[in-house]
């Protein structure tokens, strides 16, 4: 359970984002969404505790993120970054094998408990069948759910994803969207993700908080969020947004033809 | 909504599950460690330190045969009983001149391609060598300060040059790590950038400081180039403090530098304390280098490519990888050292020469054998 309360973010003299609040529930996907450069990264950056002068409070599950320190904030939230720039010699198991790095202690060797955890994590994310291969060797949908495997593996209960299906093609960024929704539905976590595709989000999340000028302009379902009047003046050009045919998931399109 | 495009990923998840669903027993082996070697790599790099060890001992002006070494020193041990069949003369031969310039040498090799190791996974940069952020210039300026002032001869003697380059070894990497914080971290781009300065400045004046005394000059150039000036056990009595626990504190680091191969970001938010840990290596391989280089002057490439060959032999793991850095630097450099006595025997070509001369053309064979060059 995530919970921003009235943050603020400067760098340099530009306010970046102000005066964020957000919730983010167990068993639920929220979905950040808004146009480049808004914030969207800078927040989930915020919320991993890896900006140290920000206004307001994080807190994880009741828990002030600053004043928690860095291990027990590992366990109660994991980050999935895109899945760029990786080491490429180490294999799969090792690489999801750190995530247990904040049970392992300056000494730790990894213990039974750590590699169960691993093989679970390898399972949930069908990475399985993967584990002696060297992440080089991937697929950019094999890596980015490796990353997510590693996150899973941290045993904790909140994650945060920065744009995890940018770099993906149809097949794989629904198989990582799917994988992301069946964890909060099914296992209860916390998910925060940042998306730039405006239908991904439609299509997965639960509810939708949509960023432009440093701030929350809307947020809830995405049948409230993602209409003509929010889109248009965020992204400044003319949108339409459809219903789909088969769902009734609103369909963003941009521009006019 | 869950179920759309997960069916043909979830097909592939079952293949490894047993009729009754139980899990298919866990390999307890990380697949990675899993080599197809005969033998370990460290039983191979062992192999050749003793190797490396008998053959440094047995060459010199009176030759002792290896296994005559061996014997030699399987004598002092309390529980065998080796009868000597060999003059006396041999053993003060080998107690007293060899092995201390055999283990002195060995130890600055351990120390220079550990170091070299664990900054190579500092800063991400397969570039990187031990004398990165100033350890060298720091080491050169001030011997050769200490060389310059004519430091009197009553005051800690001819000490005065190592001691007064293993202080300006670690104020010149305090310097370098003080410039380079920004905040409360110390971004690996700007230890890089402060090292190179600090670095080109520490040389100017090292350079200047030599030309301006002639006399020195020459003294100075020997000593940078690997001079053995001091004999006896006193070198290595002085360094070994330094040395081991330098070493120990980098192997133990291993795991922690694995994790920082992916980005501060994303190891901090691994759990990693990843300031501490960049304290840690900077301290542990700063000290271990300025040791070495205190009584060994500045022998180059070692630090640099015995990590590499080691990485190319045996991945990069740095859990392994510092480790066996540790003990096949240990061996290169005496194997060097051997070269460097015997090439113009009687006369030594300074070691900093060999190992650049004969290391460099080495490497590049070693690299052009190995089809993948992937850094990590």
């Amino acid at each position: 359970m995530l919970s921003i309360e009235d943050v603020t973010i400067r760098y340099e003299a530009r306010t970046v984002l102000r005066n964020i609040s957000l919730d983010v529930k167990s068993g639920e996907v929220l979905a950040l969404i808004g146009p480049n450069g808004v914030g969207k990264s800078t927040l989930i950056h915020a919320c991993s505790g890896n900006l140290r002068r920000i206004g307001g409070r994080i807190l994880i599950d009741g828990h002030d993120l600053r004043k928690l320190p860095i291990e027990q904030r590992a366990r109660l939230i994991a980050v999935v970054p895109q899945a760029v720039r990786l080491p490429e010699l180490f294999t799969v198991f090792d690489t999801v094998l750190m995530g247990r790095t904040p049970y392992l202690g300056w000494l730790g060797r990894e213990g039974e408990k750590d590699r169960s955890a691993v093989w679970a994590a390898l399972d949930r994310t069908c990475t399985r069948e993967l584990a002696d291969r060297p992440i080089g060797e991937l697929s950019g949908g094999e890596q980015q759910r490796v990353m997510i495997a590693r996150a899973l593996a941290q045993s904790a209960r909140t994650l945060l994803l920065d744009e995890p299906t940018a770099h993906l093609d149809l097949k794989h960024q629904a198989g990582v969207l799917s994988l992301v929704c069946d964890l909060a539905h099914d296992e209860k976590y916390a998910i925060l993700i940042a998306l730039h595709d405006l239908n991904l989000a439609a299509q997965y999340a639960d509810r939708v908080a949509l960023l432009s000028n440093a701030s929350i302009v809307a947020i809830g379902t995405p049948e409230e969020v993602l209409t003509e009047g929010n889109l248009s003046p965020a992204y400044g050009l003319r949108i339409t947004v459809y219903e789909h045919p088969a769902h009734g998931a609103p369909l963003v399109h941009a521009g006019h033809r | 909504m869950s179920d759309r495009g997960n069916e043909g990923l979830r097909d592939k998840g079952n293949e490894g599950q047993r009729e009754d669903n139980s899990p298919s027993p866990y390999p307890s082996v990380s697949p990675s460690l899993r080599r197809s070697l005969p033998l370990s790599p460290f039983v191979w790099c062992f192999l050749l330190l003793i190797a490396a060890i008998l053959l440094s001992a047995a060459i010199g002006a009176v030759a002792i045969h290896p296994f005559e070494v061996a014997r030699i020193i399987a004598s002092r041990l309390p529980f065998l009983h080796i009868t000597p069949t060999w003059p006396a003369t041999f053993e003060t031969i080998l107690f007293d001149i060899r092995l201390p310039r055999t283990v002195l040498i060995l130890l600055a090799g351990a120390a220079l391609s550990g170091s070299g190791a664990a900054y190579q996974g500092l800063f991400r940069n397969p570039l990187a060598d031990p004398y990165i952020i100033g350890v060298a210039s720091g080491a050169g300026l001030g011997a050769v300060i200490a060389m310059a002032l004519h430091w009197p001869a009553t005051i800690l003697g001819a000490l005065v040059i190592p001691i007064a380059a293993f202080v300006g070894a670690l104020i010149t990497v305090g310097v370098v790590y003080g410039l380079a914080r920004v905040g409360r971290a110390t971004p690996v781009f700007t230890l890089i950038l402060a090292g190179v300065a600090i670095g080109s400045f520490t040389t100017a004046i090292t350079t200047f400081l030599m030309l301006s005394s002639q006399a020195e000059l020459r003294r100075a150039i020997s000593w940078m180039l690997g001079g053995f000036a001091f004999g006896g056990w006193m070198p290595v009595i002085a360094i070994l403090p330094y040395i081991i626990i330098g070493l120990i504190a980098l192997a133990l680091m291993g795991r922690a530098l694995n994790v920082l191969q992916f980005g501060d970001d994303q190891a901090q938010q691994l759990g990693l304390h990843v300031d501490r840990v960049k304290l840690i290596v900077v301290i542990a391989a700063s000290l271990t280098t300025a040791a070495a280089v205190a009584y060994a002057g500045i022998i180059g490439f070692v630090g640099l490519a015995v990590p590499h060959v080691v990485r190319l032999l045996w991945g990069g793991d740095y859990r392994r990888l510092i480790p066996l850095s540790i003990i096949a630097g240990a061996a290169l450099l005496l194997l060097a050292d051997i070269l460097a006595r015997t090439i113009i025997a009687p006369q030594e070509v300074p070691l900093g020469v060999v190992t650049a001369m004969f290391g460099a053309p080495f490497f590049l064979w070693l690299l052009r054998r190995t089809k993948r060059q992937t850094f990590w």
